[in-house]
């Protein structure tokens, strides 16, 4: 474990005055590339879908909304071109931090590679510990079209997960530190929906044996192998640019030490063009490590191509 | 409580209930309604949403002007007669939205065939239509409705 280091900005020993200067720091940072791309002329996106259909960027990096994968592929790009999008969210819960960085590409609208670093500041529980996972994923849209087709947009994915702090998950029984996910995904967005307003409805189905996502590493004595999971996203579209939520994501139990739960959340997105988007949520996320009922807000800011 | 209060609970209720049900059982409705074949609906509401004969054509006009400035689909319509297209937008709006025209030009498929329109060609002009009628300060409501009908043509422009 790196008890004594922190390198890239982090909430350690004097945590308060670090992290209120890293903050104010990634603050200052997303204001300015807000503002770049607020501009008209950088908002200016080649790539043809329409606004706000590439999603938002989900934990594991994948398009999506903040914890679900959902079918479509991120950016804009359409069959004849190429995007993707990049993505930093920071959830502030009652005893814990949850911080991701993200990146994916998307070819031809067809599939979707991507990348996340997540961190998850455990203070709580040891002073200056982070659990900390890399999650490579790939997404292959196998049919239909989130809006011009009868069908969803239905989008197959795998999710390559390795916690590179796996010492604590270790020591309360989890079994491996890497593992891979798959779900099947599938989308929809009804252009005249309700009330005449657009509809966004995603289910996803995830085979998966993580431990709160893989954070906790991979199968534990509870239940070592992979088993089925239901994740369900809906929205409502206020207008184009903004779009209002929940998300549910059911989660394995497989650690005697902690009960874990499934989570939920709802948000508010903002699309003020096909450049930038952020996300604001209330997420619930249950018991974490025998800390119950942690919820909390997360902002996550999208650049999108 | 008392009898009363429940009664106008549960009749609260019911009604939300309802409510729910028929604005769910509207949209996969709405969506599925004639595929392929473009009649127009038995209501002119859509049409006077729009701002009936003099709104569409100031879509219309809108719709031009950003079909020129889109630099990604205006080749397409450097043959085109503008004044022929513009008559046959309206038109067809017009009759789409239930309003009393009859269409005159051709089908779609005819319209492109041969043109081989892209996926990412038919999107750049939907935004620009959307861009369009957001000019026009068409309500989003309304701009759904609308688009919701042209986007079932797809399958008839795009790759033909």
């Amino acid at each position: 474990m790196n008890t004594e280091t922190d390198s890239v900005g982090r909430c350690v020993i004097a945590r308060q005055t670090t992290c209120v200067r890293f903050q104010a720091q990634l603050i200052g940072v997303v204001l300015s590339v807000a503002t770049v791309l607020l501009s008209t002329q950088a908002a200016a996106n080649n790539n043809a879908r329409i606004i706000a259909t590439g999603g938002a960027t989900s934990i594991e990096g994948s398009a999506g909304g903040g914890i679900v994968p959902w079918a479509i592929l991120s950016g804009y790009a359409d069959e004849d071109q190429k995007g993707g999008a990049a993505a930093v969210s920071h959830l502030v819960l009652d005893d814990f931090d949850f911080s991701t960085l993200a990146v994916s590409y998307n070819l031809g609208n067809r599939v979707e590679f991507s990348a996340a670093r997540q961190r998850f500041d455990i203070d709580s529980v040891a002073a200056s510990e982070e659990l900390e996972q890399n999650v490579f994923g790939v997404k292959l849209r196998l049919a239909g079209d989130l809006i011009y087709t009868h069908i969803p947009q239905v989008s197959l994915g795998i999710q390559y997960k390795r916690n590179t702090t796996f010492t604590i998950p270790q020591s309360v029984s989890a079994v491996d530190n890497s593992d891979v996910d798959f779900y099947l995904a599938a989308s929809k967005l009804w252009l005249n929906g309700p009330f005449n307003r657009s509809l966004f409805i995603n289910g996803t189905l995830r085979a998966t044996r993580a431990n709160q996502i893989g954070l906790m590493g991979f199968g534990g004595d509870l239940n070592r192998d992979h088993e089925p999971v239901v994740e369900l996203s809906a929205g409502v579209f206020i207008n184009r640019h903004w779009v209002v939520g929940a998300e549910y994501r059911q989660k394995p139990d497989n650690l005697s030490f902690a009960k874990e739960d499934d989570w939920r959340d709802v948000f508010v997105g903002w699309f003020p063009n096909k450049r930038l988007s952020m996300v604001l949520s209330w997420a619930s996320l249950g018991s974490i490590a025998g800390f119950d009922d942690q919820s909390g807000l997360q902002l996550s800011v999208q650049i999108s191509q | 409580m008392n009898k009363k209060y429940k009664l106008q609970t549960a009749g609260a209720l019911l009604m939300m209930l309802c409510l729910l049900l028929s604005a769910c059982s509207t949209a996969p409705k709405l969506a599925k309604a004639s595929p392929g074949t473009h009649s127009a609906p038995a209501s002119d509401e859509l049409y006077l949403e729009l701002g009936g004969q003099e709104g569409i054509q100031a879509i219309s006009h809108r719709f031009i002007k950003m079909i020129a400035a889109n630099r990604h689909v205006r080749a397409r319509f450097e043959k085109t007669d503008i004044g022929r297209f513009d008559r046959m937008f309206n038109e067809h709006i017009c009759f789409l939205s239930g309003g009393p025209c009859t269409y005159t030009g051709d089908t779609m498929a005819k319209t492109h065939g041969g043109m081989n329109i892209q996926s990412s060609e038919f999107n750049q002009m939907t935004a620009s239509l959307m861009q369009a009628m957001d000019a026009e300060k068409v309500p989003v409501t309304t701009q759904n409705k609308l688009l919701a009908i042209l986007a079932r043509m797809r399958p008839e422009i795009i790759k033909q």
